[in-house]
């Protein structure tokens, strides 16, 4: 009995680390906003933007064998598929975190040109764009006289063959009166622009890192644009549902989900879950 | 005593080998294939699985019960799904070997392998099944068999423990059968798990696995069409 409490509990402790994509239950949008409204884009106080691998878990196996349990005492069967529980739980968990500490090994050369890309930059760039082309009044540096804030925790996820990347932008939104109150949240993920160069880490590299900082940019500016959209609830939802497909990492990919919009470079989607995907409309026919 | 011991060992060894299943290898279509003059392909596809929430690895009664119980929300998700056009497949397959020249005759009755007798004979690449009587009712010279096996989720478990979280699956093979030797020309095995890359616990409409199971889904239909595309 002892034994298997001394695994149940190094196992519970080894387990505890997961390695989990980021994730958010979408709340819709609950707000009638003026057309004129002010918008505060918070983000987060880290100076630096994050950057990780992109994993996927579709090769992951399971162990399909049979257990004997011990079964001198209900007390002692029952202790011993709880202590299987929780060493198979702790097996998938370290499996998945291993998985991802070898997908971030891709950052690795990178690591210099992502440290120039600060996240207030980052804000800033998007503000001024969005300003320009969309009309957008939305601000970085006052937070008192705005009629939402929108909070927003971006991650960048670069694909094993280093040529896709694919923001994962959280957002929850709440007035400046009552932060308590989320009036709004989602997760935005924008996929790069495909490029034809064949070496992708001296294009990305290139210049100082000038077109990673430009694509990361662009990425955050089109989610940022999305959100708004999203929450003054202007976005299309009435198109029928469908799988999309796109490329990603080499390979080709789907996504099942309504069409919600739809420009010269993009479409984006609200998938199953709620979500908004902004896939990039060359990547339907070249990688 | 030692009977005893030598018993086990032997059922041991027993159990252990029969664990282990033979897949078949995937043989590529010869390119000398598309230049056989006067051949003639029947498509034909076996009955679609019903959708279903697969539990490999919990073998004992109380173990399949107890996993049952568990995915019982999920399962009865699965059976809400839509296969899509799937049914539609060899018509998709026939037209791709149309496009190519090649005659065809679409045979519209499912394919039920078990009512096939076994091929007697051995001989490399044979099927195991005896598909040589296609050749006399349907007057074809080659079979083209799209064979789904599984269709829906897929979560393995060790007796009463999932080993691991729920992926979408489409599982089958796609193979051309000589129906002059009955021998397999080519043969696609299709195998495609999707998994949700972060959290799958989300009833009742399980969103990302409800997404899993469509990539899954498109994913195997490609597979299909891919092995006679070039």
């Amino acid at each position: 009995m002892r034994f298997i409490l001394a695994i149940f509990f190094s196992a519970y402790i080894s387990g505890c680390s997961t390695s989990r994509s980021p994730y958010i239950t979408p709340i819709k949008s609950q707000i009638n906003l003026q057309s004129d409204s002010d918008f505060y884009l918070k983000i987060p106080s880290d100076i630096h933007v994050t950057f990780r691998g992109l994993v996927s878990y579709d090769d992951v196996e399971g162990g399909q064998y049979n257990m004997l349990y011990p079964g001198d005492t209900a007390a002692v069967f029952f202790a011993a598929v709880i202590t299987h529980s929780v060493v198979a739980e702790s097996v998938k968990n370290t499996q998945k975190q291993k998985l991802q500490d070898l997908a971030d090994e891709i950052i690795l050369p990178y690591q210099s040109s992502i440290s120039r890309i600060k996240t207030q930059d980052l804000a800033n760039r998007t503000v001024q764009q969005l300003r320009q082309t969309r009309a957008i009044c939305i601000q970085t540096n006052s937070m008192e006289n705005s009629d939402l804030i929108v909070e927003s925790r971006p991650v960048f996820l670069m694909a094993k063959n280093e040529k896709n990347i694919l923001l994962k932008n959280i957002i929850i939104a709440y007035s400046s009166d009552k932060p308590s109150q989320v009036v709004y949240r989602n997760m935005i993920e924008v996929l790069s622009l495909p490029f034809s160069a064949r070496n992708a880490q001296s294009y990305w590299l290139e210049g100082n890192g000038a077109k990673l900082a430009r694509a990361s940019e662009e990425m955050y500016a089109e989610s940022i644009a999305l959100v708004i959209a999203d929450i003054k609830n202007t976005l299309a939802d009435s198109s029928k549902e469908k799988t999309f497909h796109y490329f990603q990492d080499g390979q080709k990919m789907y996504e099942r989900g309504r069409l919600v919009s739809e420009n010269n470079d993009r479409i984006a989607i609200r998938t199953l879950r709620g979500w908004l995907k902004s896939i990039p409309i060359q990547s339907k026919s070249k990688n | 005593m030692n009977l005893r011991i030598l018993l086990v060992l032997l059922a041991t060894i027993v159990f252990v080998s029969g664990c282990a299943t033979t897949s078949r290898t995937p043989i590529v279509l010869n390119e000398g294939f598309w230049q056989q003059e006067e051949k003639k392909v029947g498509v034909v596809m076996t009955t679609i699985p019903e959708l279903n929430v697969y539990l490999p690895g919990a073998n004992c009664l109380l173990c399949i019960a107890a996993a049952e119980a568990a995915n019982s929300k999920l399962s009865a998700h699965v059976a809400r799904l839509s296969i899509e056009d799937l049914p539609k497949m060899k018509e998709l397959l026939a037209n791709q070997l149309i496009e190519k020249g090649v005659h065809v005759s679409v045979i519209k009755q499912p394919l039920e392998l078990s009512e096939l007798p076994k091929y007697k004979y051995s001989a490399e690449n044979a099927a195991k099944k005896d598909f040589t009587g296609f050749n006399k009712t349907n007057k074809i010279t080659h079979l083209l068999v799209i064979d789904l096996t599984m269709l829906g989720m897929h979560r393995t478990y060790s007796s009463y423990i999932p080993t691991r979280d729920p992926k979408g699956v489409f599982a089958g093979s796609t193979y051309l059968v000589n129906l002059d030797t009955n021998t397999y020309e080519s043969y696609t095995p299709i195998k495609v798990f999707k998994s949700v890359d972060d959290n799958w616990k989300e009833p009742p409409n399980y969103p990302g696995l409800t997404n899993a199971f469509y990539q899954a889904l498109e994913t195997g239909k490609a597979t299909i069409l891919s092995a006679f595309a070039k």
